[in-house]
This record gives C-alpha cells, sequence and structure tokens, in this order.
C-alpha cells in the first residue's frame, strides 16, 4: 500500500471513530435530559403541590434551556447517522402538500408572532414514497428557518411543482440573505451565515445539514440561492417515484 | 375493566433500567389512581408480572438482565400471564425492534422521548379494553 493510501485508510478510521463518539456521547446525554424535562414538567404542572407564578416561570426558563439541549443532542445523533450512513428511513406514500400544511399549521404560532404572511402555492396534493417524519423535519427545518430570519410583515411563499418524474419544493423569505460565498458552504454542519450570527439570530447551524442529509438519503438534492438584504429560496428536489425502498 | 367501575385500582408494572425515569412514571401513575409494581431489569420485570397479574405492563426494551422483547414473549409463551396487556417502550433508533415487539405480541408501543400525557393516554387506552 502506498503511503498516501495508507494516510487517507487513517483519517477515514479516525473520521468513523469521532462519529462514533459523537453517536455515543448523544445517546448517552439523552437520558438524563428526558429525567430533567420530566421533573420539571411535573413541577410546572403542579403535580407536586402548588407554585407561585415566579417559581413556574423560572422552571419554565429552566424546561425550555432543557429542551435547547435536546434538540441540540438530537440532531446531533441525526448528523452523526447521516455521516455514518446509518440514517434509516421508513418509506411509504407520503403527500408533500398535506406535510406542508400540517408542517406549516405546526408553525402558526411562530409565523403569527414574526407577523408573517405564509403563501402556499400548491396542487391539492402530490404523493410520493418518503419517509414522511424526516421529509416534516426538513419542512419544519426550512420553514421556521424563513420565518426566522423574515422581517416583521414579511412574505413566506411555500410553492410545489412535479415535472417530469420531479417533485420540486421551494420555500422563499424575503428575509436578510447572505452573500455567495455563505451560500456556498450553507449546507456544512456548524457553519452560519454572517447575516445570521451579525444580528445574534440564534441557532446551531446544524438544520441544513440535516436537511440535505436527509433529502439526499431520499435520492433527492437541496440548493440554495441569496441575496443580502432581499431574501433566500431554499430549493428541494426529490423523485417521484421510482426511489430506493429504504436505507 | 376501566378504571371506574372496578372497586380495587388497576393494577400497572412498570419496567425501567432508568430508577429516575421509573420514580417519575411511578408518582404520575399514581396520581392517577393507579397501583404501580416497578422493576429495574428484565428478569424482575417478569417476577413481579407472575406475582402480581398486572393490568397494564409497561416495559423498556432495552433492560439489563432480559431485554423487554424477551420478557414479553415468556410472558406470552406462559398460559398464566400470555393475556396480560404489554406496551413497549422503545428509542427511536430501535424501531425495527418495535416491529418485532408486535410480532412477539405486543399491545402497542411508545418511543422515547415520550410525554407524561402520552404514558398516561396509552395505559388508560389498555385499561378500557
Amino acid at each position: 500500500m502506498t503511503d498516501r493510501a495508507e494516510q487517507v485508510e487513517q483519517l477515514c478510521e479516525l473520521d468513523r471513530l469521532k462519529t462514533d463518539f459523537v453517536s455515543s456521547a448523544s445517546h448517552e446525554l439523552r437520558t438524563p435530559i428526558t429525567s430533567i424535562r420530566g421533573y420539571l414538567d411535573v413541577l410546572v404542572e403542579g403535580e407536586a403541590g402548588p407554585m407561585t407564578d415566579e417559581q413556574r416561570s423560572f422552571l419554565q426558563v429552566a424546561d425550555r434551556n432543557a429542551h435547547r439541549l435536546q434538540t441540540l443532542v438530537e440532531d446531533l445523533l441525526i448528523v452523526s447517522r447521516i455521516e455514518s450512513g446509518r440514517l434509516q428511513l421508513s418509506v411509504r406514500e407520503t403527500d408533500l402538500v398535506a406535510a406542508v400544511r400540517r408542517v406549516a399549521e405546526g408553525l402558526a404560532p411562530q409565523i403569527k408572532q414574526a407577523e408573517v404572511s405564509l403563501v402556499l402555492d400548491m396542487p391539492e396534493s402530490v404523493t410520493l414514497r418518503a419517509d414522511e417524519r424526516r421529509i416534516e423535519q426538513v419542512l419544519v427545518n426550512l420553514l421556521s428557518n424563513a420565518v426566522k430570519f423574515s422581517p416583521d410583515g414579511g412574505l413566506v411563499r411555500v410553492q410545489v411543482v412535479e415535472r417530469a418524474g420531479v417533485v420540486r419544493l421551494g420555500v422563499t423569505d424575503q428575509g436578510i440573505g447572505m452573500p455567495e460565498k455563505d451560500v456556498r458552504r450553507l449546507f456544512e454542519k456548524f457553519f452560519r451565515s454572517t447575516t445570521a450570527t451579525e444580528r445574534s439570530i440564534p441557532g446551531t447551524g446544524l438544520g441544513l445539514a440535516i436537511c440535505k442529509g436527509i433529502v439526499e438519503a431520499h435520492g433527492g438534492s437541496i440548493s440554495a440561492t441569496s441575496a443580502v438584504g432581499e431574501g433566500t429560496t431554499m430549493t428541494v428536489e426529490l423523485p417521484r417515484a421510482d426511489q430506493e425502498e429504504s436505507r | 375493566m376501566t378504571m371506574e367501575s372496578d372497586q380495587s385500582p388497576p393494577t400497572v408494572l412498570v419496567a425501567d433500567d432508568e430508577p429516575d425515569i421509573l420514580d417519575l412514571v411511578r408518582f404520575r401513575l399514581e396520581r392517577e389512581g393507579m397501583q404501580v409494581v416497578a422493576a429495574r431489569d428484565g428478569r424482575e420485570a417478569l417476577e413481579l408480572a407472575r406475582e402480581h397479574r398486572p393490568d397494564v405492563c409497561v416495559l423498556d426494551v432495552m433492560m439489563p438482565k432480559l431485554s423487554g422483547l424477551e420478557v414479553l414473549s415468556r410472558l406470552r409463551r406462559d398460559p398464566q400471564t400470555a393475556e396480560l396487556r404489554v406496551i413497549m417502550l422503545t428509542a427511536r433508533a430501535q424501531e425495527s425492534d418495535v416491529e418485532d415487539g408486535f410480532d412477539s405480541g405486543a399491545d402497542d408501543y411508545i418511543i422515547k422521548p415520550f410525554s407524561p400525557q402520552e404514558l398516561r393516554q396509552r395505559v388508560r387506552a389498555q385499561l378500557v379494553r
């Protein structure tokens, strides 16, 4: 074996070890977080005795942060699964349009709070073979990003079109956008656009890396176009049929 | 059997190797008026199930000594316990195990992390069946 081949092999092994480490660390973090949230919930619900409003609101802050931690841990687990090729899909007939509606409904409070108008430009239904839960995860990510980066009163448009066996989903916002150099790195894990960090908009930089992993596991692709101060469009393309059953 | 019509409170066996989770589940189900029998591993779960014949068993899949699925299949093989209602608790990553669980005769399953309300509802659903 040449030196170079050996080096490559060592690096790959190192990368596998790192992925394994992230995966087991995340598993170990899960249980205590579940416990913390469960006990906080008992207290907040007043099941262990009455709470003053202030006590309850402090516990809610603790729970909100535990929830953040839990989301981060779950995201890290998915990223490590994607990286090690162990992301399992339960593929079945899925209506993408219905999924968009469900996700939009779930995000209604955030949409309302951000004073954003959501426009859904979709046919009655578009079915494809996909892992419904994972696809919803992608939709939650894209829609909540669009809302998060929108100005008050901004417009978010979701478009679904089907053509020649390809289903295309577009999510367009009129938000802060980002420069071309950021667009190129947008799907790298932990990468955050300068326009987001400058404004201290919270985020982990994992959401779009996860979206990319999920979409690609479905045999599809994801891309972005953006202009600073004008907005961003995220485009997902998924094959309509003849997909792999599962991975 | 329904909780409303029954004189004695329904008995629920809960098996989980995480003591903090076990205590929490016990606290919440007891507040619902149920009597809770707790087991910290699969073997204990099997013994307590045979001894108490609970109305519902809630078994974690991942447990030391005997896995939840193994407990389930032993319960089903024994005519004395074959009819017990069993709910499996499982992590998202073991969803294929869940299908195995249905094959070995679980009545329901709950995916972790679950909300206390969800657990309560699923246990109740088994009690009124």
